[in-house]
């Protein structure tokens, strides 16, 4: 991996050659991940055309609030920060280091999440519902799939924490821990979208 | 876009690309906050500033450059960057068109 970089040119030949089967996990994850974003690239493009057909109903200005979406983005953009800690802790084999950071960011993933469900019971409250008009179900669509990807993300920590405390820090949990940063900095990615097109947009 | 070559993950790469990633976050939540500029002037802060946020994050958290490591997942990502624009730009023209002709 980044060993094979420091050595001389040539000796790291063969490495490079032979087939590093983690590295092409990785770049099947990575394949997964490029076609999970053309679906939410047409999601944000339904929510675009989307965007003006409000029935009558609530418009965006009137829904969405912005300390909501703030406090989410602080914690999506705080959460992956401790991954990138639990990056770190795991590449000096520090086990107990790296499921203290994977537990912190699965509570700042779970308040991400909590405070997305409050904001849609909010909603529907109000009587905003995702079937009130065609902006509210491109919205719920849109924010509620990001949401999903963020619940699931929840479950793999759980399990790569569980994976972690049996088998310790070995290559394939590494390699699996590695992936599921990909995921999460995705995910991350992602919500730099929704509130740049969503909510800042919506609260003008 | 050529970045720098690849550098394993440091503290001070994650540290660095947080403290962009917040200002990145803060001057478009502020500009809408406290109402700055007209309406297509902060728009046009809101995408530049989401713009710059998601390079930040590709090289910071990502670690994405164009060295021969992480070269496949850059063509993998620019080939997805084509089908993104070409589906959901397509969709956008084709569907902001229909609409024009409609209400003409």
């Amino acid at each position: 991996m980044t060993a094979c970089d420091a050595e001389p040119f040539g000796l790291a030949h063969g490495k490079h050659e032979g087939i590093d089967i983690y590295k092409v996990r990785e770049l099947g994850f990575w394949l997964y991940l490029c076609s999970d974003a053309v679906i939410f690239s047409l999601l944000f493009a339904t929510y675009c055309i989307m965007v003006g057909n409000t029935a009558g109903a609530a418009s965006g200005s009137r829904v969405f609030e912005l300390p909501t979406a703030f406090f989410e983005t602080v914690a999506l953009l705080a959460s992956t920060f401790t991954f990138g800690l639990v990056t770190l802790s795991a590449a000096r084999g520090e086990r107990r280091l790296t499921i203290g950071w994977l537990v912190a960011t699965f509570v700042l993933g779970g308040v991400f999440v909590g405070f997305e469900l409050s904001e849609f019971v909010r909603l529907i409250e109000m009587g905003a519902g995702p079937g009130k008009s065609g902006f509210l179900s491109a919205y719920f669509t849109l924010v509620a799939t990001h949401g999903l990807h963020v619940s699931a993300g929840l479950v793999w920590i759980t399990v790569m924490v569980a994976q972690i405390m049996i088998r310790g820090l070995t290559e394939p949990v590494v390699s699996r821990l590695a992936r599921l940063g990909l995921f999460w900095r995705f995910l991350d990615l992602i919500w730099i979208g929704i509130f740049s097109i969503v909510y800042l947009p919506g609260v003008l | 876009m050529v970045l720098p070559p690849r550098a394993p993950p440091t503290l001070g790469s994650y540290v660095l690309g947080l403290a962009l990633a917040i200002g990145l976050t803060a001057i478009p939540f502020i500009t809408v906050g406290l109402h700055i500029g007209s309406r297509t002037q902060v728009l046009a802060v809101i995408a530049v500033t989401g713009l710059a946020q998601a390079i930040v994050h590709l090289r910071y958290f990502f670690h994405l450059s164009f060295d021969t490591s992480s070269r496949e997942n850059v063509m993998v990502l620019l080939f997805a960057v084509l089908l993104i624009v070409i589906m959901a730009g397509g969709t956008l023209l084709i569907m902001s068109d229909l609409n024009a002709r409609m209400a003409a």
